[in-house]
């Protein structure tokens, strides 16, 4: 009866091991990687025939010792990634770069494409739409960290209230640690008044889950990998 | 894969072990003889190899390695048992370059996701059975089937999203197995095979899978 009993302790522990909920927990970091892509069908009909790519990963973050460490090391990937997939889908001269300084840094890997900054004459280049790209650097809770204010620190000489009302309600209700952000936004829903409500409602948003990691070696190449999957999956944005 | 095949020999290492000290402590290879004749109940656990099929496959079709199930029998007769069994299964599979899968339009905005899956299927039927056994001269065959309920839990894992459906259902499980004496006592092998058929609701797909059953078996 002791054998007996010490068979079932044996088989029943041993065959328990071979069994968990949730096998593969040691993923590899690019598994963690999602690319989510959101758009308004009616923006898109027609769809922008020429967009202007904000020359700076605008920061997220709540400027105290929460927010993760980062100076920029990926800012190049993202910028240049999406002013390639911009070129590629509308052409060099349908797109522009708004830079804040006359310099854009990170140099823009394509020379071609037109640059403004507010020194210009006309810092206001006539596109259908605008991209900006943001990067989270600790768990916001959309709608309560940036109610009302603008996203951008020095929008105002264009848009006075472009991004009042940022971030859009979709889906996302927390953006997490190393999430990158594309937003694409209908300049026809903007005007020049500041006394105006504009509707800042993203027409098309690229949202990128977990490109921030502490494998700094990967998170570049991983940027470039989402951001070129987002424009593939995203089909209507010409 | 290498950490079951791992466990495994670390299972079949302990048993040998144990079968060793059974042999030194048995009296005799005669009293190991064992048939179903005048037993009271048989008792099996067992190691589940899993194999999906249907809308179960469609989500996961890698074999499951991964399973146990404990099964208790009266006997009513020589030859008919009633009883119960409860078994545990995960199913899983890593999924890569998948077309984005669309999101659930919300207020007109529409949206698409895409990155590696991870998949699981955690499948526990408990259910009551009744067997018929027959006699094949050194083994015993049986038949019988198994009716019951299941909880299933169906979790996809998409990069830092994961995707979770939870139910119960009913479930049925018709098997055929046969019982080795091997010359432990009233102990011995339990091989069978069995089918799992279980619903599901909501957004989950119905669990189908053939699992191969693999374990010790003692009579009372």
């Amino acid at each position: 009866m002791k054998i007996k009993f010490s068979l079932w302790i044996v088989v029943a522990v041993l065959s328990l091991g071979l069994v968990s909920c949730y096998p593969d927990s040691d993923r590899p970091i690019e598994d963690y990687d999602s690319t989510s892509t959101f758009y308004d069908e009616d923006a898109f009909s027609p769809p922008p025939a020429s967009v202007a790519l904000f020359w700076e990963v605008n920061q997220v973050e709540n400027d105290d010792e929460d927010d993760i460490d980062y100076n920029g090391e990926i800012d190049d990937e993202i910028l240049n990634t999406t002013l390639e997939n911009l070129v590629d889908l509308y052409g060099e001269a349908n797109v522009t770069i708004i830079s804040e300084d006359d310099i854009p840094s990170p140099t823009p890997s394509n020379s071609n494409v037109q640059v403004v900054t507010p020194s210009d004459a006309d810092p206001t280049p006539d596109v259908d739409a605008v991209v900006a790209p943001s990067i989270i650097l600790r768990n916001q809770y959309v709608g309560a960290i940036y109610p009302g204010y603008p996203w951008y620190p020095w929008w105002d000489w264009w848009y006075p209230c472009y991004y009042c009302g940022y971030p859009p309600y979709v889906s996302y209700t927390k953006y997490e640690v190393g999430t990158v952000i594309l937003d694409m936004i209908d300049t026809s829903n903007l005007d020049d008044d500041p006394n105006t409500e504009d509707d800042t409602s993203p027409m098309w948003v690229a949202v990128f889950k977990g490109l921030v990691s502490s494998n700094e070696s990967s998170n570049a190449s991983r940027v470039i990998t989402n951001i070129d999957q987002a424009f593939e999956q995203s089909p209507y944005l010409k | 894969m290498k950490k079951s095949l791992f466990v495994y020999a670390f299972l079949l290492g302990a048993l040998f072990s144990v079968s060793a000290q059974v042999s030194a402590d048995s009296p005799s290879a005669t009293q190991w003889n064992t048939n179903f004749t005048s037993q009271t109940a048989y008792w099996t656990v067992n190691w589940n190899i899993g194999i999906p099929m249907g809308e179960t496959n469609d989500y996961i079709s890698k074999t499951s390695f991964r399973g146990i199930s404990l099964d208790g029998r009266y006997f009513l007769t020589d030859e008919i048992s009633i009883g119960g069994v409860a078994s545990w299964q995960v199913f899983n599979e890593r999924l890569r370059n998948l077309p984005p899968q669309p999101i659930e339009d919300q207020d007109g905005v529409q949206g698409d996701i895409s990155g590696s899956q991870y998949r699981y299927l955690n499948a526990v039927p408990i259910m009551a059975n009744a067997h018929y056994y027959t006699d094949l001269g050194s083994t015993t065959a049986y038949f019988g089937t198994g009716i019951g309920t299941m909880y299933s839990e169906q979790r996809t894992e998409l990069g830092l999203n994961a995707f979770v459906d939870e139910s119960w259902g009913f479930a049925f499980q018709p098997e055929v197995g046969v019982f080795i004496p091997i010359g432990w006592g009233d102990a011995g092998l339990n091989v069978a095979v069995r089918y799992l058929y279980g619903t599901a609701s909501g957004d989950q797909d119905n669990v189908s899978a053939l699992t191969f059953a693999v374990g010790f078996g003692w009579l009372y």
